[in-house]
């Protein structure tokens, strides 16, 4: 062959299996993340999903020599620890037995079992409401080339308390266990035992605290940007969002009552809005909402904001249905001034991202595959603006311990 | 001294512990209006009863009591729908009269005015052809509102705040102010108290008009009338 063709042939080969390489569409949520999450709603990790995303576990249970395969089922209530959703767990063993669950590493649409490195982490932690029976002797752990457990009640649990009672086991200290080399990140063991529990929570996390961060992005093309804005052309106008959205990363788990604030921090109570920077009496209220993705989104989830009318004046979302959960997701903004005592200025907290007035608090599960990066919009209200002015304010956003 | 001091500074520590910040960031929001905002306005005569167009504020003679001693409050069969855009805080709507104008016909002039108290007034209806004069007028009042209202109130005695009189350029107590004041940056006014303050309704383009006049001692086979009602835009 040509000696010249042959050396452009060898470069283009190279540049090919760059391109190859390099092409990381999905996290590795394993090789940078603080707080991975194995079964949590407000973290990013693993994913129960098949596909191209690098983070997949799949679960697997078993049972034998008389025992029953453990019934767990994920269930969606208010008495979740975290979020909406946890685990329902029920055993029922004869002597002599054998039965568990547990999360396996898998890579690829073929889930194969794969092992991976998770000597990053320092701790695995989870939540566990015991109901009936005794689970005290159920062993916890990992798999490497055996199984790497403890008890539950080596960790603290107490049986008979049926409240959610949190476990850390210390990863480096099960017997024998190599980190670098881990099949089953969370493995139970529940042979020859009857009992019901339930499980919430379960999380990695590396002995360093992690980041919480917020990016501003242009909603046009999801650039970032510096400043929150609106077009002039909003004189006159009523409730309008504003041209960006703050994307919330969250990757800090120091407290299991954190949340995440939002607020004006004008200095007064009165300025929970846009502030004329040469008349401060004039001012234009705002508002904010949260959601989980993108807006407008497939859910039907809109910008478009409007107000009812007297006594509430709530503020809803005027593409959705006045029946649809997320019908009101707008919430009038505070200034830090006010030391709000209740939830109203929470966008998001263990449990979940405050997608509408009230109670309403959802959990991120679904986003595990995409990624849990909610995004913050805010909106305000050009009524009675004037011209010739500037509005300002300062938009806070706090993580912090209840 | 140093007592107090140490007891303050322990307390402060308590008070941040039991709620610690682990992360914050803050942006800044910002919109600039560049233009200076605008002033438009306009008033539509409509009929109260099926709401068709009008060309003229009239009441129903039929409703009128003649040779009342009593001041009897009707209110006019007409009603005005107003379409404002103010965005520019000196921006505002006037309403007076100008009764005293040798610009239309005469037969409604009033150059003699009434008495209240010592103020000379000419605002009102003008009983025709008699130039004024106490007895000769029926004094008017409007509210306004931001929504349809289908048996309004334009009685002042029922009230004190949401109905004002009218008032004439000419009166000797004649200011422009918030009393004669339809609509300024802030939106509608349908009140003012007694401290002159205006009470504002929830801004919006479209208000709506309510016309009342008082009428005493009529005599049968007079007409009042009054050919100059203003409505002065204010842009500067």
């Amino acid at each position: 062959m040509n000696k010249k063709i042959k050396i452009i042939l060898s470069v283009s080969i190279y540049l090919f299996m760059l391109a190859v390489v390099s092409d990381n569409s999905f996290a590795d949520n394993l090789a940078d993340k603080y707080v991975y999450s194995l079964f949590n709603e407000n973290f990013n990790g693993a994913t129960q999903e098949a596909g191209t995303v690098y983070d997949n576990i799949k679960y697997n249970v078993w049972n034998g020599g008389g025992n029953s395969r453990p019934v767990v089922d994920i269930v969606a209530d208010s008495t979740a620890k975290e979020g909406n959703k946890y685990y329902s767990c029920a055993v029922s063993s004869t002597t002599n037995g054998w039965s568990g669950f547990c999360y396996t590493f898998v890579t690829g649409s073929s889930n194969a079992e794969t092992r991976r490195d998770i000597s990053a982490f320092s701790t695995l932690e989870f939540y566990i409401r015991p109901k009936t029976g005794d689970v005290s002797n159920i062993q916890v752990g990992v798999t490497d080339s055996a199984d790497r457990t403890v008890s539950l009640s080596s960790l603290g649990v107490n049986n008979s308390s049926h409240t959610w009672q949190k476990c850390t086991i210390n990863l480096t200290g099960l017997p024998s266990v190599n980190l670098t080399n881990i099949k089953n990140t969370f493995l139970f063991i529940t042979s020859n035992l009857t009992a019901t529990f339930d499980l919430d929570s379960i999380v990695l996390k590396r002995s360093s605290s992690g980041s919480f961060d917020a990016v501003l992005k242009n909603i046009s093309d999801s650039s970032s940007t510096t400043k929150i804005t609106w077009n002039e052309t909003v004189l006159g106008s009523s409730w309008t969002a504003a041209n960006q959205y703050i994307e919330l990363s969250l990757d800090k788990f120091e407290s299991d009552t954190w949340k995440i604030k939002i607020y004006t921090n004008n200095g007064s109570a009165s300025k929970n809005g846009l502030v004329a920077v040469t008349d401060e009496t004039k001012i234009i209220p705002m508002c904010w909402r949260i959601s989980k993705n993108t807006l407008p989104n497939s859910d039907g989830d809109t910008l478009q904001i409007a107000q009812s009318g007297a006594p509430n004046y709530a503020l809803y979302d005027r593409g959705k249905s006045a029946t649809d959960p997320s019908y009101y997701p707008w919430f009038y903004m505070v200034d830090f001034a006010e030391h709000e005592s209740g939830d109203y200025d929470v966008a998001w907290s263990y449990k979940g991202f405050h997608g509408a007035k009230d109670e309403n608090y959802w959990g991120m599960m679904d986003m595990s595959k995409e990624g849990i990066y909610p995004k913050v919009y805010l909106g305000a209200d050009f009524t009675n603006a004037l011209g010739g002015l500037t509005y300002r304010a300062n938009v806070k956003l706090e993580l912090f311990n209840e | 001294m140093k007592k107090i001091l140490s007891l303050l500074l322990l307390f402060g520590c308590i008070v941040l512990m039991s709620n610690s910040v682990f992360a914050a960031t803050e942006f800044t929001a910002e919109v600039s209006f560049t233009s200076g905002g605008e002033v438009s306005f306009d008033a539509v005569l409509k009929k109260r009863a099926d709401n068709t167009s009008a060309t003229a504020i009239t009441w129903d003679a039929g409703d009128i009591s003649i040779g009342s001693s009593s001041v009897e409050w009707k209110t006019a069969t007409v009603y005005a729908v107003l379409t404002s855009t103010i965005t520019k805080a000196s921006g505002k709507v006037y309403l007076y009269q100008n009764n005293k104008s040798t610009s239309t016909a005469v037969k409604y002039q009033a150059t003699t005015p009434r008495y209240e108290t010592t103020n000379q007034i000419y605002s009102g209806l003008v009983k025709a052809n008699s130039g004024g004069g106490d007895g000769n007028y029926a004094p008017m009042t409007f509210m306004v509102s931001t929504v349809t209202v289908t048996t309004p109130d334009i009685n002042p005695v029922t009230s004190e705040y949401g109905k004002r009189y009218f008032i004439d350029q000419d009166n000797s107590n004649f200011v422009k102010d918030d009393y004669c004041t339809v609509v300024d940056s802030q939106g509608y006014i349908n009140a003012v108290d007694g401290s002159g303050n205006a009470q504002h309704l929830a801004k919006q383009t479209t208000g709506y008009m309510y016309f009342g006049a008082g009428f005493q001692n009529i005599i049968a086979g007079t007409s009042y009338g009054t050919n100059n009602i203003k409505f002065e835009i204010v842009t500067e």
